[in-house]
């Protein structure tokens, strides 16, 4: 995605991984963690805890089975699902419902402008604001550069719901942002 | 139309995440080109898309978790590494969220490998790997390299001093404590870390970071970004993102000619940067601007007593204690507007000396004379010279491009050229369909001598049309201007310019037809106005002067037709798009240069319509 490997470098790095290289595992923990953690983050509507908790699970569960998954294929989508589904299963326990709501930062921001502000909490609100499907293929697409066909065959739908729900998405929230348009 | 006006979302969804084909695009622009409704609702969805960009992205502190596998960090080296490894996650967590900027300037890494990991180790790939991830982390820091080839402010000339992140000590928990080897001693002691791209957002827990070094006072934060805007901070260059931390030394600029940045001091004092703008900050017995090319607007807070805030220029200095202002800079001149307040400009060669106070702008350059005069502008809503072939960020083009009508950025103007005969590709197919294009493919197919094709035959038509919508009033008339050059003057149809091309009754065309100027509303029949001018083949300017009850046609400066808004819809609210179109028969070229958008006022409305 953002990275300029080449292909070859990217082939010696999943070698690496699977061969149980620590270093490569530290790697691509680094490279890989942000992204998942924040799909996470979104997803649950800004639940940082189960963001942290599942990321570190994904990542483990990554490295205990990793002779198992087919490295030829790029490892984003595959770590993207591994995430999707520890959340559903976690989102199941009662616990990390209780936490699921949008947590005010007070510490720092103080000298930003206001305006600013409410424009970043506005986007956040709006984003947490959309239903669950469709704001899962809009984190996908907006944030994590993925394809509608990427899409499609990750969360097992077709091409054209992935693109009915990201319109809709879009649609949803530019209703929702209208005041900064 | 050739598009149902529903499906307008969802391709617009499709094209702005990348998934449109090129088709898509054509047929989205052209349609949104026709339709205004459908062009305000794929701007709208645009903007929507855009400022899901900002959305913040929560970082984590969470360490690369421990293997259960022994010797995961065993020799010394792996230590260093892993510990200033874990420098570059921040760094990672921040570059993933950040819209994709298609010629996004990347940070500047200059590798440095030191003597010890040349050294022919015991060969092991496992080595060679390690130095790989020590070579990435080494980052040799070269700001004057990275900076653009305009001069830094006098008080940031001296170069700033290498450092080695390996010297720096760990700012995030590792599972292992950080091992303390410096290679190289640090030259100076401008610190690597400081606590920028923490965004302040997530909720994460956030350690306590405790950089070791000394850190520069952050002076300003940069409050907004919108669009392509660059930043040297600590003599690291990258893409800026908002909350970025700005110290002495650093600087700001928006790269392209949609992008915009706003800078915001401790003290609540602003600076708005225009697009293609770069300033610098710094702190010297007060706040030190100095603006190296571009514009920018300000407004600053009352200064404490002696320390004024000082703006840089290279021709110029101007000083202020708390005024709103405006500064423009370009090779041979600088131009200071002042909104509120007094300030004193000082040009650098002469040492000579003005003070501007409110509602008076002062244009220095060299030898001129300092006399403060009235604004009359109010601001720039476009400013586009067609310089560079750039012009794609702020405009929609469209048109028969594909059959023989050529448009392009070149010798510092955009130029429109008919081909003496179409490409043989051409004849496959427009890439944006019209009725036009239609007549034109079946001519070339049709032709066995295209030179017999007359031009009424043969018509060519592209238009470049702003991305933005202008609102006017009668406060606040539009002045539309723009120079433009014609090889022919062709008595068909040339169009200088129109406004919301495509609506019946609303949309309006600046025409030149051979040796007459007109100006048509969408629709009519006959012109509202037409006047004879010479055809002399020179670049002339055409200005256009709109308030919702005066309209205004100026030739090189002189005004030749005062009269009514004759638009349907005249209300203040209403807003303009601007268009450069014209058909041109085969051979024939058109140019046009400079293309501004100029807020202006009714004082000078009414003094031009006299």
């Amino acid at each position: 995605m953002r990275s300029p490997t080449t292909p070859e470098e990217e082939r010696q790095k999943r070698l690496r991984l699977k061969s149980g290289d620590p270093e490569a595992f530290a790697e691509l923990f680094r490279e890989q963690q942000p992204g998942i953690l924040n799909y996470i983050y979104r997803l649950s509507g800004g639940n940082a805890t189960l963001a942290e908790d599942v990321s570190q699970q994904v990542f483990m569960n990554f490295w205990t089975h990793r002779n198992e998954y087919d490295l030829d294929k790029p490892i984003t989508p595959l770590l993207l699902t591994m995430a999707r589904n520890a959340w559903l299963n976690a989102a199941k326990r009662e616990e990390y419902r209780k936490t699921s709501e949008l947590k005010e930062d007070g510490a720092s921001g103080h000298d930003r402008g206001l305006e600013r502000r409410e424009l970043e909490k506005a986007i956040e609100k709006s984003l947490a604001a959309l239903e669950e499907p469709i704001r899962e293929v809009f984190i996908l697409s907006r944030y994590h550069e993925m394809k509608y066909a990427q899409i499609a065959q990750m969360l097992g739908i077709s091409v054209k719901t992935v693109e009915a729900r990201l319109s809709r998405a879009l649609q949803d929230l530019q209703k929702l942002l209208k005041d900064f348009l | 139309m050739d598009m149902d006006c529903k499906g307008t979302a969802d391709l617009t969804t499709k094209v702005l995440s990348g998934n449109g084909s090129s088709q898509d695009e054509a047929q989205l622009r052209s349609h949104v080109a026709s339709c205004a409704a459908c062009a305000a609702a794929e701007r709208r969805l645009r903007k929507t898309w855009e400022l899901m960009g900002q959305l913040a992205p929560v970082t984590s502190s969470a360490p690369v978790p421990a293997l259960p596998r022994v010797g995961f960090f065993t020799n010394r080296r792996k230590l260093v590494a892993a510990a200033a490894a874990v420098l570059v996650v921040g760094a990672t967590a921040f570059a993933l969220f950040r819209p994709p900027t298609p010629a996004g300037p990347k940070t500047p890494l200059a590798v440095q490998t030191s003597p010890e990991e040349s050294r022919p180790d015991q060969g092991e790939e496992e080595n060679r790997l390690l130095d790989r991830v020590l070579t990435k982390i080494e980052i040799e820091k070269t700001p004057e390299q990275a900076a653009p080839q305009n001069p830094p402010t006098p008080e940031a000339t001296e170069p700033k001093p290498v450092v080695e992140k390996t010297t720096t000590p760990e700012p995030k928990p590792t599972p292992v404590p950080p091992v303390q080897e410096p290679k190289e001693t640090v030259k100076a002691p401008i610190p690597t870390t400081r606590p920028e791209d923490k965004t302040p957002t997530p909720p994460a827990p956030t350690p306590v970071v405790q950089p070791a070094l000394p850190v520069l006072p952050v002076i300003a934060v940069l409050d907004h970004v919108e669009g392509d805007v660059v930043a040297m901070l600590a003599g690291k260059k990258g893409p800026a993102n908002a909350g970025a931390k700005l110290a002495s030394g650093d600087w700001v600029e928006t790269t392209s000619k949609t992008g915009q940045a706003v800078v915001e001091f401790s003290d609540g004092s602003r600076l708005v940067l225009g697009a293609e703008t770069l300033v610098e900050v710094g702190m010297a017995d007060g706040k030190r601007v100095s603006l190296k090319h571009g514009a920018l607007a300000a407004q600053v807070a009352r200064q404490p007593a002696g320390e004024p805030m000082i703006f840089l220029t290279p021709l110029a200095d101007a000083r202020v204690l708390g005024t709103r202002l405006s500064l423009s800079v370009n090779a041979a001149s600088t131009r200071l507007e002042v909104r509120e307040g007094k300030v004193k400009v000082t040009r650098r060669d002469d040492n000579n000396s003005v003070e501007i106070g409110a509602g008076q702008f002062v244009q220095v350059s060299k030898g001129s004379s300092l006399t403060p005069k009235p604004l009359t502008t109010v601001r720039v809503a476009l400013h586009e010279t067609f310089d560079r072939p750039r012009w794609g960020g702020a405009w929609m083009q469209g048109g028969e491009a594909n059959l023989g009508l050529r448009m392009a950025g070149e010798n510092g103007s955009l130029s429109f050229k008919t081909s003496q005969k179409p490409q043989a590709d051409n004849v496959s197919g427009g890439k944006m369909p019209t009725d036009a294009g239609e007549i034109a493919r079946k001519a070339v197919q049709n032709a066995s001598a295209l030179s017999t094709q007359t031009k009424k035959e043969w018509p060519r038509m592209a238009w470049l049309e702003t991305r933005q919508a202008f609102p006017f009033s009668n406060e606040m008339p539009l002045k539309i201007r723009t120079r433009c050059w014609n090889s022919h003057n062709d008595p068909d149809r040339v169009t200088w310019f129109a406004i919301n091309r495509g609506l019946a009754g609303q949309g309006l065309a600046v025409e030149r037809r051979g040796g007459s100027l007109q100006l048509w509303v969408e629709g009519a029949k006959d012109p509202v106005w037409k006047k004879d001018v010479a055809t002399a083949q020179e670049w002339e300017t055409l200005e256009l002067w709109i308030s919702k009850d005066q309209m205004v046609v100026r030739l090189n400066e002189e005004t030749l037709y005062t009269g009514a808004n004759p638009l349907k819809v005249k209300a203040g609210a209403l807003a303009l798009g601007v268009n450069a179109k014209m058909e041109l028969a085969q051979d024939e070229e058109v140019r046009f240069d400079d293309f501004d958008v100029l807020l202006t006022t009714k004082a000078e409305l009414d003094e031009v319509a006299r």
